[in-house]
């Protein structure tokens, strides 16, 4: 084999992948640079889904961005809306009741069970494991998103969260639901296990594919499931605890190979955390207030503030700059599969191409939120 | 053993099948029949919870963010809404346009044009919630396809929102009206 291929020189060849294709999780488009069937390079091309949300963002009010928060990754609204009405609170100095709070910490790691479900189904599908899994994660996520319509109206774009609390108290019925929801999460994750990780065909496609080392995870500013798949132990509900966070007993799953089948690992056992938070927070909800009052026109004092939280794809961030009038004068987002996404190149480097749909599936991306 | 991890993972996707079929036959009536849905959405339930759409219709919840509707007022037969326009103001896309009336009618200001476009709106609600005056609220209506975007079609006026209002308020508007 050796020999041939020294004997032989061959050209490289660029072949474009997407934007239209199956794997690329919406509109994204790769040039890849082939060496027969091996990675030499390869360019990410981002740009497709852009929105001008930032632009429009500075056009708004501060409470007309809250549903343009929900489109950026709309697989997890609630935890964009909670990133941005905390920023906001931040800014203005806003107490939330302690209900609220609960109620908010119940939203996310719903939204954070829901992400990682669909975002292993996802990678199966990629893998060539057409839609059982997705279709189980699917039946799970219904269930969940019945929970967000009955207390929010919408399945996904739900828009709850306002300055200072929620925008309305949980239903009659809800917390019975819910606490038949969460009861009968952990079979379904194990069943979810039991249906994948012992797969020899899904182990011999993900593990030693796509290993990304600790300090180049760093190096790329990478969050999220995929830094904490590379065994550097850090998540934001830990290190830079906000909310009431700090409150639950809860660990950080880490990966200990680095490669795919760790990012699925980590997701796995994160759901299982999730799990276990809600438990908590169910015990603990208290009753009271959901939100206070605020005036219809709002108007946050001069300032800037950044405020970032754990959402289900790593860091997400909103810098807000106030020049006290109704609407921000800059509206940045980090979003946190953007910045992840950079470090693609690197991790596909060397392997074949199918493993590159594999690779992109394991981090995890929404365009609506790379692009924005 | 090779293959041990996929005969357990087919294991798995075998007994879903078999659930499909087995616990729609234990149990009388069928699964499609009409007091078979409650027991299908449960979350206990096993097998196929999906909901034979045209044929059969959830119930929205009493939150759900469907259509607009304005509301008339019962006593004085004359639409809640007073063409204030701040739905309009709250709106982030801007649908909504209103215009206020020159003259009160019956010691109300009333709207002499309302007109909201459903092609661009976001079902965010902050017009509902913005609405000081308890005039528009959503329906659960969703199915709200049309052939084209005129008005009439997807431009929905006041005598259609005031229309659907008429169907639609007897059913009452909790969330809102709660908190206000
Ligand atoms: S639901 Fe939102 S986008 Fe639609 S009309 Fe009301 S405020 Fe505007
Ligand atoms: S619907 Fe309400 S907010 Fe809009 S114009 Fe009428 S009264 Fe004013």
């Amino acid at each position: 084999m050796q020999t041939v291929e020294t004997r032989l020189r061959t050209e490289t060849i660029t072949l474009n992948m997407g934007p239209q294709h199956p794997s690329t999780h919406g509109v994204f488009r790769m040039i890849i640079t082939l060496d027969g069937e091996t990675i030499v390079d390869l360019e990410p091309v981002m740009g497709y889904l852009h929105r001008c949300q930032e632009k429009i963002g500075e056009r708004n009010t501060y409470l007309q961005n809250i549903p343009y928060t929900d489109r950026l990754d709309y697989i997890c609204s609630m935890s964009n809306n909670l990133a941005y009405v905390m920023a906001v609170e931040k800014l203005a100095q806003i107490e939330v009741p302690e209900r609220a709070e609960y109620i908010r910490i119940i939203m996310v790691e719903l939204t954070r069970i829901v992400n990682h479900a669909v975002a292993i189904g996802a990678l199966l599908n990629d893998l060539g494991c057409f839609f059982t899994p997705m279709l189980y994660a699917l039946e799970e996520r219904e269930r969940i998103l019945d929970l967000f319509e009955m207390a929010s109206g919408s399945r996904m774009m739900c828009n709850y969260m306002r300055f200072g609390g929620v925008r309305y108290d949980l239903p009659p019925g809800f917390m019975p639901e819910l606490k038949s929801v969460v009861a009968a999460l952990p079979a379904f994750i194990d069943e979810f296990e039991r249906l994948l990780t012992d797969n020899e065909i899904m182990r011999i496609r993900c593990q030693g594919v796509g290993i990304l080392p600790p300090d180049v995870a760093v190096g790329y500013s990478c969050t999220g499931p995929l830094l904490r798949a590379s065994g550097v132990d850090y998540d934001i509900r830990k290190v830079d605890s906000y909310s009431i966070y700090d409150r639950f007993d809860f660990d950080v799953p880490l990966g200990t190979n680095y490669d795919v089948y760790d990012r699925y690992l980590v997701r796995i056992e994160e759901m299982r955390q999730s799990v276990r938070i809600l438990e908590q927070a169910i015990e603990q909800i208290p009753e009271g207030e959901v939100s206070v009052k605020l005036p219809r026109v709002f108007k946050p004092p001069e300032g800037d503030v950044y405020h970032r939280i754990e959402s289900p794809k790593g860091e997400l961030g909103f810098y807000l700059v106030s020049d006290g009038s109704t609407n921000p004068y800059r509206y940045k987002i980090r979003s946190p599969t953007f910045i992840n996404l950079t470090v693609l190149p690197e991790l596909c480097k060397g392997h074949k191409v199918a493993d590159v749909v594999a690779i992109l599936g394991s981090i995890d991306i929404v365009l609506g939120e790379v692009d924005r | 053993m090779l293959g041990l991890g996929i005969l357990k993972g087919l294991s798995v996707t075998l007994r879903h099948f078999v659930e499909t079929y087995v616990s729609d036959l234990k149990r009388f009536p069928h699964r499609y029949a009409p007091q078979g849905r409650a027991r299908r959405l449960r979350p206990t339930e096993r097998g196929i919870f999906t909901v034979q759409y045209p044929e059969e219709r959830l119930e929205m919840f009493p939150r759900f963010r469907g259509a607009l509707m304005q509301l008339t007022n019962p006593e004085t037969d004359i639409p809640k809404c007073t063409g204030c326009g701040i739905c309009a103001r709250f709106c982030p896309v801007g649908v909504i346009e209103v215009v206020r009336a020159e003259e009160k009618r019956d010691g109300q200001y009333v709207p002499q044009s309302y007109s909201w476009d459903l092609s661009a709106c976001l079902f965010c609600g902050l017009c509902v919630e913005s609405c000081p005056f308890g005039a528009l609220y959503h329906t659960p209506e969703y199915e709200l396809s049309t052939y084209g975007r005129q008005k009439g079609e997807l431009i929905y006026d006041l005598d259609r929102l005031l229309a659907w209002g008429q169907k639609y308020a007897p059913l009452g508007t909790p969330p809102v009206e709660q908190e206000e």
